[in-house]
């Protein structure tokens, strides 16, 4: 226990109150645009990649942005596994259809995935060899 | 009951499911089998049963926590542009490593399940097994798969990477942690980028890299891929 406690600045606490806020509405503007732009565009991707791709563009040309988005970006991705459980619990009801394809299914997993494993690794092991020393650090 | 008790209720069980799965992992040591995800959802969908709720009710209930997992998605790019840096000095290497990861990954999915007599459906339900989780769930979604059966498979291929990976890399004698975090990143996402985080930070962020670039990569070959492969 410290002898003193730190003092409580409202001030501080208002400021942190604002940053939070300033940082959920931003990243809900850029949910939002996303959607929007991905729909008024009718490009290919699902909406939410689109306003993925829109606000790394935008942290892109302005890296300042990183900070300010900061206060709401890390709790949520904290926790994200929690926000797949509805969609997870489908599990149960969907144990026949496994229970019927699970042959192909595990086959089909451990093999794409070594392979995708080795693909990956050896293509930039070789094109920064051959890319030169320095290339690769 | 009213459709906002409903949804509450719904959300409460949600979240209450994962803090016990949480548990569960970490009173084993943090297994690196007892994903919360795959405990968590069978909690959940076990839950359900004896209280004779169909799972499309509580699915729709639980709307609060799908748009909070599209803010989720889009807040990515957040971690992916504190690593725009690096990859500006490595762009190449880097993104044909991702291009090839990828097609391998969707490609030899897709191929797989129809030589092993999986159906069409099966096949475009596998296809983005790679990507995160909500990429892999809107792409298998569009293209006509079943999210749900995506989001189960996506899981266990995390786990399969996030085990056999380290040992596949030892094998290829890469100890390059910018390489392996990569590989993990393309192959295994975010349980793959965990595994490589607990190797080292660099291995950490490069996967992290590799898997949201690995989500917009495979979006965009996907589509191609299957009017060609099925």
């Amino acid at each position: 226990m410290p002898l003193t406690q730190p003092p409580f600045h409202r001030s501080a606490a208002l400021r942190a109150l604002g940053r939070h806020a300033l940082a959920w509405a931003c990243l809900l503007l850029a949910y939002a645009a996303g959607l929007w732009v991905t729909d008024a565009l009718s490009l290919p991707l699902p909406g939410i990649l689109g306003g993925m791709a829109l606000l790394l563009a935008l942290l892109a040309l302005w890296p300042a942005g990183i900070a300010v988005l900061e206060p709401a970006v890390r709790p949520l991705l904290a926790v994200m596994v929690l926000l797949f459980i509805p969609a997870g619990a489908k599990l149960v009801s969907l144990a026949p259809r496994l229970a019927q394809a699970w042959l192909p299914i595990l086959a089909v997993v451990l093999l794409s995935t070594l392979l995708a494993l080795a693909v990956t690794a050896w293509t930039v092991r070789s094109l920064a060899r051959w890319l030169g020393p320095g290339a690769g650090r | 009951m009213s459709p906002w008790l409903a949804s509450l209720a719904a959300c409460a069980g949600t979240v209450l499911a994962y803090a016990a799965a949480r548990w569960l992992q970490a009173r084993a040591g943090g297994s690196v089998w007892l994903q919360p995800l795959l405990t968590g959802s069978l909690l959940v969908g076990l839950l359900l049963l004896p209280l004779r709720v169909p799972y499309a009710d509580y699915y729709a209930w639980a709307w609060p926590i799908h748009r909070l997992l599209g803010v989720a998605t889009v807040a990515l790019a957040v971690p992916l542009a504190g690593q725009l840096g690096r990859l500006r000095r490595l762009w190449l290497p880097v993104l044909a490593g991702l291009l090839a990861g990828n097609l391998a990954a969707a490609g030899s999915a897709l191929m797989l399940t129809r030589l092993l007599g999986g159906d069409r459906l099966l096949a475009l339900s596998l296809g983005p097994k790679s990507t995160t989780t909500p990429i892999a769930m809107a792409l298998s979604q569009r293209l006509g798969g079943d999210p749900s059966l995506t989001a189960v498979v996506v899981v266990l291929t995390g786990v399969v990477g996030a085990v056999l990976g380290p040992w596949l890399l030892d094998r290829m004698a890469e100890e390059d942690p910018a390489v392996r975090g990569l590989a993990l990143g393309v192959a295994a996402h975010g349980i793959g980028t965990a595994t490589a985080a607990q190797a080292s930070e660099e291995a950490g962020a490069w996967s992290a890299l590799a898997m949201g670039l690995s989500g917009l990569l495979t979006a965009l070959i996907l589509p191609p891929l299957v009017r060609w492969l099925l």
